[in-house]
């Protein structure tokens, strides 16, 4: 693990979990997993700070345990912090696809770590009980949402000791009774009879359906919605059929193509072929054509669709970064995989003496990599500079660079709004007093001045402060989006570099 | 011929980083001091326009910091400044117990084991520091009677102090007793076992010396069997 990579969990961890989980996690993540008197020899922390933290550790499945003879192992998931980046792009994922009920259940479920299922739905039932009327929603209705966020797999049975992984175990609901939830939800005491029974997030399959999210949008802008609908449905039928990590899809039939978009999306059938050549023909290689037999075998190629996302990434950075000549480069020494500095400059068509800083500028910076042959036996050996790209390594820099980039932005965002603390303070002091006058019925002139409290220029700087956090919070998302694609890349071509 | 001669002496010892190719090679000059820390951008970066879903997205995250920053998952230092008292403190609410919000029941029993016997071992460390009071015997008591009785006023000791620490609700004042010294012995017990079985200098406290922990431990030991 990088320093940066560890600033970054440290900051996560602080802001999310506070300073003592903070101190916990990183031994965790420095030292390897420890037991429970073991970490007394690497912090001064007092016990019962750190059996705190890693409560709140474990139960957010953060820490792993296991149990050992004696005592208890716990370690830590790195990548399980790093998932504390996204969990907003779950919630709206899930209210993008399944409504408002059943975003509150996966809410509840979100800030809670794994729970049982009544109580979550009980949780969710009072805590909807507190918006107007027409926003509630009955237990029997938040009892249908929650099994259908199970039947989507957007949940998954916590098992408690790791026994019994299949999936059918997975998403099995126990028999719950309205009655019982009822009564639940009236502070008695009933048994539910779902007691040792827990929910977690499914974290795998929003990073599946993030990852088909990214082919389908990026579909959508390189054609048009229909070819996007149809990725969208490829990939839905990629889905039922190749375990869900496959690099590509077992084949799927032209006819079966043509059957699910009659029944999805009829509006497509005049041109199906066309669109089905052009997936297959364009540069993004998407998908494949593996065979004729059916009218055609047609495969969604994951792996090579990641590779090109990545060499399209990498290259709009170069282009941001250094400027357009030098992408120009940077495209032309891929196409090339190996060439020579003259055979640059003779390609490129810029001054060479340019071409020549912008290339071991690139060099300088890593984006390009150089190997030497020399070539003896004659009477004037000579060595040759072949440049090339290692995609893996440019990848993995950027990466880092990622890291970097959320690391300074939460930085700043903290180090800003702990600068401002005692404006942001007035600011909130006054508006509830704000409030409060209004509903005891204040005169409007009271009001006013309460609220002059407030110098303009305070008020403009608090403007100001806000909409840059915003801003910072917003570029957050942005670079994640970035981390995302790449973090696929090496899920993807993680068995080539281990070979 | 002068070119190709450029050519060479240039190149002689790998590729060095930048040359124009004019002229002969330059010596890099020597760097002295660590990059800066904001380092100028060639480019600008492009900007891009905040959308309402972006906005949203954002306001979530928000949302879910702040629930957790006031959960119990969120576990901040203590830090208290004995020397000088603030006004501010004293209006301030006391802070609710983390043991009280907290539900054990989702753990699993080995798991539960584990944390509540570093709290309670906490707890024993705790009093023994605010009371200054050691609970070694002196290291002469050998004989089993000696340590019998001594183990007795041991725990009566401890659980007079614990009851005040923790002003315990009078009312079922017995039933707590027996709890209480229950537990206690179950906790001497374990930590001797471990303490004997992998040697680890868990128990050496910071404010006392580790040595009076054997001690103890040994003899508790003993005590139990009887």
């Amino acid at each position: 693990m990088s320093a940066l990579m560890e600033k970054l969990c440290r900051s996560l961890l602080m802001e999310h979990f506070g300073a003592a989980t903070c101190e916990v996690g990183c031994i965790l993540f420095k030292y390897g997993p420890k037991t429970m008197t073991q970490f007394a020899n690497f912090t001064k922390l007092p016990a019962n700070k750190i059996v705190e933290a890693l409560y709140a550790l474990i139960k957010f499945d953060i820490v792993a345990h296991e149990k050992l003879p004696r005592e208890v192992l716990y370690s830590i998931d790195i990548e399980k912090i790093f998932l504390l980046l996204r969990h907003h792009r779950y919630t709206t994922f899930v209210k993008k696809n399944m409504y408002d009920e059943a975003e509150m259940l996966f809410d509840v479920v979100l800030k809670n770590g794994y729970d049982t299922a009544s109580q979550i739905i009980v949780k969710t039932y009072t805590r909807l009980e507190q918006n107007p009327p027409e926003r509630r929603a009955s237990i029997p209705l938040l009892l249908e949402k929650f099994e259908l966020l199970v039947k989507n797999q957007f949940i998954i049975r916590h098992s408690v000791n790791n026994d019994a992984d299949t999936d059918a175990y997975n998403f099995i609901m126990p028999s719950l009774h309205v009655k019982d939830l009822i009564q639940l939800s009236q502070n008695t005491n009933v048994d539910t009879g779902d007691q040792n029974i827990f929910w977690k997030i499914n974290f795998d399959r929003f990073t599946q359906d993030l990852r088909n999210e990214i082919l389908v949008n990026t579909i959508t802008k390189r054609f048009d919605d229909n070819a996007g609908e149809l990725m969208k449905r490829l990939l839905i039928l990629m889905d039922t059929r190749t375990a869900a990590w496959e690099d590509t899809s077992i084949p799927i039939a032209f006819n079966e193509i043509k059957e699910d978009m009659k029944k999805n999306f009829p509006s497509i059938m005049p041109r199906l072929d066309q669109y089905i050549k052009v997936l297959e023909e364009d540069s993004c290689k998407f998908i494949m054509r593996v065979g004729d037999s059916g009218g055609g075998q047609y495969a969604v190629n994951m792996k090579e669709a990641f590779h090109q996302l990545a060499w399209a990434t990498i290259e709009n950075i170069v282009m941001e970064r250094f400027g357009s000549k030098a992408a120009r480069i940077f495209r032309l020494v891929r196409s090339c995989n190996y060439i020579e500095m003259e055979k640059i400059q003779q390609k490129v068509m810029f001054p060479p003496k340019e071409t020549k800083h912008i290339t071991y500028k690139l060099t300088e910076e890593n984006y390009l990599h150089y190997r030497d042959f020399k070539k003896s036996g004659t009477n004037a050996p000579k060595t040759f500079y072949l440049f090339h790209i290692d995609l893996d390594e440019v990848v993995r820099m950027t990466i880092e660079h990622c890291y970097h980039a959320i690391y300074s932005a939460i930085y700043r965002r903290n180090d800003d709004l702990s600068k401002n603390k005692r404006l942001i303070d007035k600011e909130w002091k006054i508006t509830t007093l704000v409030k409060n006058f209004r509903e005891l019925g204040a005169t409007p002139e009271q009001i006013a001045n309460v609220e002059d409290q407030i110098t303009p220029s305070e008020k403009a700087h608090l403007n100001q402060l806000s909409m840059r956090v915003e801003k910072l919070s917003t570029s957050e998302c942005q670079v994640d989006d970035t981390l995302f694609v790449l973090q696929m890349y090496i899920r993807y071509h993680k068995s080539k570099l281990v070979k | 011929m002068s070119g190709r001669g450029r050519g060479r002496g240039g190149r002689a010892g790998g590729i060095q980083l930048p040359t124009d190719g004019g002229g002969k090679s330059e010596q890099p000059t020597p760097i002295l001091k660590p990059p800066p820390d904001f380092p100028q951008l060639e480019n600008k970066p492009v900007p891009y326009e905040i959308t309402r879903d972006m906005k949203y997205e954002c306001q979530i995250r928000k949302e879910f910091v702040d629930y957790l920053v006031g959960s119990e998952y969120y576990v901040k230092l203590d830090v208290k400044n004995n020397d000088i008292e603030r006004y501010c403190d004293r209006n301030q609410e006391p802070e609710k117990k983390w043991e009280s919000q907290v539900d054990w029941n989702w753990m699993p029993k080995y798991l539960q084991d584990d944390c509540k016997l570093a709290l309670k071992r906490h707890r024993v460390k705790e009093f023994k520091a605010k009371k200054g009071v050691s609970f070694k015997r002196p290291p002469t008591s050998k004989s089993s009677t000696n340590k019998r009785t001594k183990k007795d006023v041991n725990i009566n000791d401890k659980l007079a102090e614990l009851e005040k620490q923790e002003e315990t609700v009078k009312s079922d004042e017995e039933d707590k007793d027996k709890d209480e010294e229950e537990e206690l012995e179950e906790l001497e017990e374990q930590i001797a076992d471990e303490e004997m079985d992998e040697g680890t200098d868990y128990m050496n406290s910071y404010f006392d010396n580790g040595e009076n922990y054997e001690e103890e431990d040994d003899n508790l030991d003993d005590g139990a069997i009887f």
